[in-house]
């Protein structure tokens, strides 16, 4: 086990009653040193804080799931009505040029017309 | 200035230290309930030396002398230890671990670093998240993680290990 390895394993036993007196003598040696010392301090406030980390992490989740959809902005309101009231003018457009079409094609009576175009409507789906 | 204001002040500062008290204390006694009432009870100490008319010089240090009091306490109550807490062995180790809560910077770095965790923790996968939350946040017993995980308690222990050392790793790059 190197020494890394070492360090990694007497910092996980140390508190627990496991630990030998030769062991904490050990890991009091290895910890005069500043990097060793830095990865305690690492380690320690992971340690420390990962509940608190993990907890506001999950009401992060649970409030980003009960908030509302952002308010439109009014101008994407006024196109999305606007680009709908496109779509729709366009249908009807379509659908007088094709009655046109029925009335150019059998040259009709306003009656006939009348009576074709109802037709039409009603059968179709 | 009033005493009120001091303890406001020092409740204020405590807050503001909390995080590096923690790792403190919880690094030591590796037992959240523990812990968290040794952080209390560090708490209530300091609000009585201020109404006592006193002023610590240096709170950080001034609370962590007395959480490191407190969890010696605690030590000497566990019924099997083999470690006697007042050998010089302890008195050496503790003082290092002082020594690394004391040093320059520790502050900053640990907010920095308290940040990155975050975005750490926010990286991981929902089920190793969920097995972290299991042990750190609802405080399970190891034998009932196992259970739900469907695995044996060795197994969880270098799970959950290997999980912390992932977090460890992914700070360290992230504040380097």
């Amino acid at each position: 086990m190197n020494p890394d390895e070492r360090f990694d394993e007497l910092l996980e036993k140390m508190g627990c009653e496991a630990i030998s007196e030769q062991e904490i003598a050990e890991l009091a040696a290895m910890l005069d040193c500043p990097e060793r010392r830095a990865s305690l301090r690492l380690d320690w406030l992971i340690a420390g804080n990962l509940g608190e980390t993990l907890a506001g992490e999950a009401v992060a989740a649970v409030t980003a799931d009960a908030r509302p959809a952002p308010e439109k902005h009014f101008l994407v309101v006024f196109y999305e009505h606007a680009l709908w009231g496109v779509a729709a003018s366009l249908i009807l457009m379509a659908l007088v040029l094709w009655f046109t079409r029925a009335d150019s094609d059998f040259n009709q009576d306003p009656e006939t017309l009348a009576r074709s175009m109802l037709t039409t409507i009603i059968t179709s789906p | 200035m009033p005493i009120s204001d001091k303890i406001r002040l020092a409740a204020a500062a405590f807050i503001g230290d909390r995080h590096l008290l923690s790792a403190y204390v919880k690094g030591l006694v590796k037992d959240n309930h523990a812990a968290e009432d040794i952080i209390q009870e560090t708490w209530l100490r300091l609000s009585d030396f201020i109404e006592s008319g006193k002023t610590p010089e240096n709170q950080p240090a001034w609370c962590r002398g007395t959480a490191r009091n407190l969890v010696l306490r605690h030590w000497r109550k566990l019924k099997h230890s083999k470690v006697r807490y007042d050998s010089p062995a302890m008195e050496l180790l503790m003082d290092q671990v002082d020594l690394a809560f004391d040093e320059a910077g520790a502050k900053d770095r640990a907010h920095d670093q308290l940040q990155a965790l975050r975005d750490c923790v926010a990286k991981l996968p929902e089920k190793s998240r969920q097995l972290l939350a299991k042990r750190h946040v609802d405080d399970l017993p190891l034998t009932v993680i196992a259970g739900d995980a469907g695995m044996s308690e060795h197994a969880t222990i270098k799970s959950l290990y290997r999980l912390r050392r992932a977090l460890f790793e992914c700070v360290k790059l992230k504040t380097s």
